[in-house]
């Protein structure tokens, strides 16, 4: 099942053409999809007029359509996107038919601009399981009744986490999903900590050891945290030691001690710097001047 | 801080010359060329070391002027003082080839490492340029007062700008500029990055779109003559009709004769009359002639027969061809058509996902921001410390002088431009116009307000022949503020009113004549 979004923008005969190849292929699986907001069912667009294989069941409609499997007692349920957007809640009292023991509704969206849905209203119309799409992330929504299943491989770099599809089984006793990592290389935001004490050397060593622990065929951005002894300026080049760095973010301050500082100049301008904007919040604009400001002060300071 | 024991080895005209100074106020006393300024430069060269000035300079440096007279690779002297409740021993060797120095804290014995920047931490950030402004005092007898004042002003301005001589506020604020600067090319660098992915894309659309142009007037083209065929074969259809009904058998039997078998009988009997008239061999020839002739003829007509016949033949062959032919082209444009259009939307949809601001452009944005903040609160508040250590400068060194002038003005006021306006009770004075003394006097009270707001710890003050044009009433009354203020005292004179003056007030002093 493809709760939509097949593809990230309108599908050429080309592409539909591979896609429907791929799916010829599978031996025994059936294939349901809708259409997302990226993919809508456009007027001049291929969907309207693609013939698909036999086994692969598109739910093309405006309305909620039906894709029937008696054999397996199951009913597929879900609508297409005609548009790039939809601001109402079209889901809401699209009560499940019930007329397979089970019944699978496929949703997409459930942000303000793309279908939005309560959680709870999803809940009460009655369907054995409910597969959302919309979002590059997998989230079970709630457990065994609702889950996205994000996309099958990280679409860009900022797809961090890991990627894969949901895997069910329905059985008399209720439906039982689980999320099943997929991908075989991960994008990582990971957060570097430094402190006063670290020096190139060890930020290397430090880098390298958590990337090995976490898998050198994943992709890095880098983020480093913390403070930094103010006499050490780390070099970016060199700690890219497995070619998988994308980036590194140096969000780190100078560790100084502002309140030595401040008692020591408290009747010049850098303590009178310090005492004024000491009181920032971590993280605001102001902090940040803080540390720019005292930075400026220390290294212009006459002997240094 | 206090010095206790200057020891000269071997410096200027002093060979192992030991002078003990004591709490309160010294006087060293001697004639001209008595070794004074010896004295005076060898402190400082104690305390900040010697350099030397390079090329023609160094024939005059304070090295040159005081190499010892004798064995001038002996050039050496020791310093012994008192600082924060420790006694420290320094020791320093002048001399090219053994040039070093030493530091060693007589209570617990250990060395200090002068590179360290030990020296630098007990004199707490007494630098050269502050001790010769502030602490050591020369005199200023022989400067023009104009002079006077721009070294005044300049100095008042050098310390209300961020309210301590280390720190300096412009190259700060000069600093947080750079920063920007980069930061915002790295904005910039990001900003011709998407303009460049913009123009690919842009390229690549304008390919797909001359494409759809092209396929568009193709399709134009194939449609026109599928068009022209259409009536083509609806006019044709209609003027057979039209010959069926009006000549039929004609037209038919034209088409089927290409010799009429009236002209082959016509030719035959031809050849035929030529034997019956004529005699041989005139006979023979005439019909060979009209065999040539009459076979010439029918390749004639058999030749033109088929050229009016074979363009119909072939032109109605092609056209079924080519018209189905035409059909599936144009299905076949059709759909490539629109598959150039969808991608061409596709890239257009690509191109306005490019305005999104990505995360990294709006942190630069941010650190901006912050550096902006940075810079506009750095001046803001050096204007307010110079607004009020301009204050409290003014006031403490009001204080002081009229304390020295025993109240004959009461107020000194250092403006930000370069006068110095002095206030009595009824009348404001320029610096310019005041005595030499009182200038003097000026001088000795900004520069002892400038110690008191520079350096923390408080240090010696070492006076050279800074009383030279003090009359008798303010140099006692300075001497008693400096009896009453300072902890230690350095007053070099070649006159001995100091003494008698002290003596006569009755204030300790301890007296070192050379």
């Amino acid at each position: 099942m493809i709760a939509g979004d097949l593809f990230h923008r309108q599908p050429l005969i080309r592409e539909l053409k591979e896609v429907n190849y791929l799916f010829s292929k599978l031996t025994f699986t059936k294939v349901v999809f809708i259409a997302g907001n990226h993919d809508y069912v456009k007027p001049e667009g291929y969907y309207k007029t693609f013939v698909w294989a036999d086994n692969v069941y598109p739910l093309l409609g405006d309305k909620i359509t039906c894709a029937r499997f008696p054999k397996e007692n199951v009913g597929v349920y879900g609508l297409s996107y005609h548009q790039k957007e939809i601001r109402e809640n079209i889901y809401a009292g699209q009560y499940a038919p019930g007329q397979f023991p089970y019944e699978i509704l496929l949703v997409h969206g459930g942000d303000e601009t793309h279908a939005p849905f309560k959680k709870s209203e999803l809940m009460d119309l009655g369907y054995n399981y409910i597969a959302l799409g919309h979002i590059h992330k997998p989230w079970i929504l709630v457990e065994n009744f609702a889950a996205y299943a994000g996309a099958l491989e990280p679409i860009d770099r900022n797809d961090v986490g890991k990627h894969g599809f949901i895997k069910g089984e329905m059985t008399p006793k209720g439906t039982m999903v689980q999320f099943v990592p997929f991908a075989k290389r991960e994008y990582v935001h990971m957060e570097i900590v430094i402190d006063k004490d670290t020096t190139n050397m060890g930020l290397r060593e430090q880098i390298r050891k958590k990337i090995e622990e976490y898998g050198v065929h994943n992709l890095y951005k880098l983020i480093l945290r913390g403070h930094h002894d103010p006499d050490i300026i780390f070099e970016k080049a060199g700690l890219d030691q497995y070619g998988n760095i994308l980036e590194i973010v140096d969000d780190t301050n100078p560790a100084y001690d502002f309140e030595k500082l401040e008692e020591k100049n408290q009747k010049n301008l850098l303590g009178k710097y310090i005492a004024c904007m000491k009181g920032a919040k971590e993280g605001s604009k102001e902090y940040q001047a803080l540390y720019e400001g005292v930075q400026a002060l220390l290294e212009t300071k006459r002997g240094f | 801080m206090k010095f206790e024991r200057l020891v000269l080895k071997n410096f200027g005209k002093f060979q192992d010359k030991e002078i003990v100074l004591k709490d309160g106020i010294n006087i060293c006393y001697g004639g001209n060329e008595s070794g004074k300024s010896t004295i005076h430069t060898f402190i400082e060269s104690m305390i900040f070391g010697m350099e030397r000035k390079r090329g023609r300079a160094s024939a005059m440096d304070d090295f040159s002027r005081y190499e010892p007279w004798e064995n001038k690779n002996y050039y050496a002297g020791s310093l012994e003082f008192e600082s924060g409740g420790k006694h420290f021993l320094l020791t320093r060797n002048f001399d090219k080839y053994t040039k070093d120095a030493k530091l060693i804290c007589k209570d617990d014995g250990e060395e200090l490492g002068i590179p360290n920047g030990d020296l630098q931490e007990i004199l707490d950030g007494m630098e050269k340029s502050i001790y010769e402004n502030t602490i050591s005092l020369a005199q200023l007898g022989t400067k023009i007062s104009d002079e006077l004042i721009t070294e005044l002003t300049n100095y008042a301005a050098n310390y209300y700008a961020a309210g301590d001589q280390e720190i300096r506020l412009e190259a700060a604020l000069e600093y947080l500029k750079e920063r920007r600067k980069e930061t915002q090319k790295r904005q910039i660098r990001e900003r011709e990055e998407k303009q460049a992915e913009r123009e690919r894309l842009e390229m690549e659309a304008s390919y797909v779109w001359r494409d759809i142009h092209r396929i568009e007037t193709e399709l134009d083209e194939v449609q026109g003559t599928l068009e022209a065929y259409e009536t083509k074969e609806l006019e044709k259809e209609s003027a057979k009709a039209y010959y069926q009904q009006e000549d039929l058998d004609e037209t038919v039997e034209e088409s089927k004769w290409r010799v009429h078998p009236v002209e082959l009988a016509g030719m035959f009997s031809a050849v035929v009359l030529c034997f019956l008239i004529l005699q041989r061999p005139w006979s023979f020839l005439s019909a060979i002639v009209v065999v040539l002739a009459s076979g010439l003829y029918i390749w004639n007509r058999v030749k033109d027969g088929k050229r009016k016949q074979s363009p119909e033949e072939v032109l109605e062959g092609t056209e079924e061809l080519s018209k189905e032919k035409l059909v599936w082209k144009k299905e076949h444009l059709k759909g490539m058509l629109r598959e150039k259009q969808i991608q061409y939307e596709n890239l257009r949809e690509k191109e306005e996902e490019l305005d999104e601001i990505s995360d990294e452009f709006k942190a630069a944005e941010r650190r901006c921001e912050a550096l902006e903040l940075a810079a506009g609160k750095l001046s803001e508040l050096a204007q307010e410390i110079q607004k009020e250590a301009g204050g409290k400068f003014n006031k403490r060194l009001s204080d002081i002088f009229s304390q020295i002038t025993k109240g004959a003005y009461d107020r000194i006021a250092i403006g930000k431009g370069r006068d110095v306006k002095l206030f009595c009770k009824d009348r404001i004075a320029d610096l310019r116009q005041a005595s030499k003394g009182t200038i003097e006097q000026v001088y000795f009270a900004l520069r002892m307000t400038a110690i008191e707001v520079l350096c923390e710890e408080e240090f010696p003050v070492i006076l050279d022949e800074t009383f030279a044009f003090y009359d008798q009433e303010r140099l006692e009354t300075t001497l008693r503020w400096l009896y009453k203020n300072k902890k230690q005292v350095l007053i070099f004179t070649c006159q001995t009113r100091e003494i008698e003056a002290l003596e006569y007030m009755g204030i300790p002093t301890s007296v070192i004549e050379l």
